[in-house]
């Protein structure tokens, strides 16, 4: 892999600069572009366009280089002969129409680009979307955990693009497997391009692409590019929905900022078995869903543990569907857990368990050990954490987070009397930590749901293998009050005073 | 050694380390040692082992997708 030789790169001359206000029209410019198919997935994304009311278009012809200049060679050999014309089209916020104007522009001044793959003659059903960044909806419920920003370059210039790539599949050269992988792998890893060649070899498949990939070819790509996962095969594992609910490893995936992979099913008559596989990387948190107290969105884990997970009040998972467009919010109850074939949450590297694992050893450090704790120096709001406790009645939210990561979180925070952790022992508590760390936090329904705010958390080391039995890496726990740390026995902890008195806001990026 | 006694040699290892860490990090501040009784949720305990059990890294008739 070659790095920073990227399709976004590609040098481009000036085709047009279009204006977008009234008159002008998405759906005749598509239709009449030469440079254009009349797909659903560019349709929604000059919609997308439309929504954040971007004022200009800026159109290139481009020299295709890295990923782009692979996927042609690929179609070279499968259609020699075949023409094309690679396109760039980027959307601005700002109105503008000559080039002396475009040199002053900034990327706070760019939404979005996108390069079209225009494929002409009889080959022209293979035209397709090679790639575009298209900002999620900037709505307050809509979230993309590590929203980060991408380089690109327009008539030379370097700018950068805020979003997750999206790209398209064309089934021949590449398939839903190979651009969901893609546009996954980009986030993790963005200074490569990610050659669809390169997915190929490394997915191991005796099959030609327009096969597909199977689980294991998954894995081999993601274990090729050096991409820690957990992934369950609920068709190979024979695995029981209803222990193992889908949606709670693809949340894992998303929330820890790398997103996750969704392979189903087609349901319906006539749907026969076609599969699909689709990238996840964002989420819709509703605050007053009705669902989680309906009662059955209680994590069971046996007859008599359960809890809440953050995971039950989201809506709506954030993916592209490369069939359709970028960011559409894929509702999640619609796919039906029957449906649901594989799910891969991807992780960051050299974590030894995954959010799920966290989650339950931090719940059993909560029921099991700390539950005996509860006359111990009492506090208003901990006695309320150990009421809840008792009923099953907890909501858990698990965040992968680095050392310095909390440290600022504790720096930061304040309870709802405006009261801040003790200046001295934050840098003390850091000394203790290790490096990477899962923090669980701990809230109770209403204060979670409705004012984003916690009672506590619980700090495990992820480089450690748990043992809910020995408690090796368990390290920290956090009250009102009341600061657990772990001796390295399990059963004995240092006891130290807080200074945080009550709920604290729960933990996001703006504290880092 | 197999797999498991590995994992608890580090584990004695890691928890020595942290239980040393805090030693020297708290040692003159105003902090007490709680003893707690420890109990272990069995439930948890079950679905851990079968959860490590679904994580299996090579599937016999794995399906595609594509």
């Amino acid at each position: 892999m070659q790095k920073y030789r990227f399709a976004r790169y590609s040098k481009g001359s000036l085709i047009n600069i279009h204006q977008l206000e009234i008159p002008f029209s998405n759906y005749k410019f598509i239709k009449q572009s030469p440079l254009l198919t009349n797909l659903s997935s560019v349709k929604r994304i000059f919609s997308q366009v439309r929504r954040s009311k971007c004022k200009t278009m800026l159109v290139e012809e481009i020299t295709p280089q890295g990923a782009l200049k692979d996927e042609i060679n690929l179609l070279k050999q499968k259609f020699p002969g075949i023409k094309y014309t690679a396109s760039r089209f980027t959307f601005w916020k700002t109105s503008f129409s000559t080039l002396k104007e475009f040199q002053k522009l900034r990327s706070s001044q760019l939404y979005g680009y996108m390069i079209f793959l225009n494929i002409e003659g009889e080959q022209n059903d293979l035209s397709h979307v090679f790639e575009s960044i298209i900002p999620k909806y900037n709505h307050i419920h809509n979230f993309i955990p590590n929203n980060s920003t991408l380089k690109i370059k327009v008539l030379g210039r370097k700018l950068s693009c805020k979003g997750v790539m999206y790209c398209q599949q064309n089934m021949e050269t590449k398939v839903c497997a190979h651009v969901a992988l893609r546009s996954l792998l980009l986030r993790i890893k963005p200074e490569f391009d990610f050659y669809y060649s390169e997915i190929q070899k490394a997915s191991q498949s005796p099959h030609p692409p327009s096969k597909g990939l199977d689980t294991n070819a998954i894995r081999n790509v993601l274990n090729h590019f050096g991409v820690n996962y957990f992934d369950l095969d609920f068709i190979s594992n024979k695995l029981d929905h209803k222990k193992f609910p889908f949606s709670k490893w693809l949340y894992s995936g998303i929330e820890n900022g790398f997103g996750g992979l969704l392979g189903f099913q087609f349901k319906g008559p006539g749907s026969k078995s076609e599969r699909h596989i689709i990238p996840f990387f964002g989420h819709t948190f509703n605050q007053d869903t009705w669902a989680p107290r309906a009662g059955n969105a209680y994590f069971r884990i046996g007859a008599n543990t359960s809890y809440f997970s953050s995971e039950d009040w989201i809506s709506s998972f954030i993916g592209h569907d490369d069939n359709f467009g970028s960011n559409f919010c894929v509702p999640k109850g619609f796919i039906e857990p029957g449906q649901a074939k594989y799910v891969a949450a991807l992780m960051p590297d050299n974590l030894v368990y995954d959010g799920i694992i966290a989650e339950l050893c931090a719940i059993d450090a909560l029921y099991s050990t700390f539950q005996n704790l509860k006359t111990h120096n009492p506090n208003d709001w901990l006695t309320e954490l150990y009421s809840h406790t008792e009923s099953n009645d907890i909501v858990l939210r698990t965040i992968y987070i680095s050392n310095s990561d909390y440290e600022n979180y504790l720096k930061s925070a304040e309870d709802w009397y405006g009261n801040k952790e003790y200046p001295n022992l934050v840098p003390l508590l850091g000394k203790v930590l290790p490096e990477s760390i899962w923090m669980v936090e701990l809230s109770v329904p209403e204060l979670f749901s409705t004012n984003y705010r916690k009672i506590g958390e619980i700090i495990l080391d992820a480089k450690t293998p748990p043992d809910i039995i020995k408690k090796g890496n368990f390290t920290l726990a956090r009250f009102p009050e009341n600061i657990y740390i772990n001796k390295g026995l399990g059963n004995t902890f240092l006891h130290i005073r807080s200074n945080i008195k009550a709920h604290t806001p729960v933990y996001s990026e703006s504290f880092v | 050694m197999h797999n498991s006694t590995i994992k608890r040699v580090i584990m004695a290892y890691k928890n020595q380390v942290l239980a040393e860490k805090v030693r020297q990090t708290f040692s003159s501040s105003d902090a007490t040692t709680v003893r707690v009784k420890n109990n272990n949720n069995p439930e948890i305990r079950d679905y851990i082992k079968d959860l490590e059990a679904a994580y299996k890294k090579t599937s016999e008739n794995s399906i595609k997708f594509g």
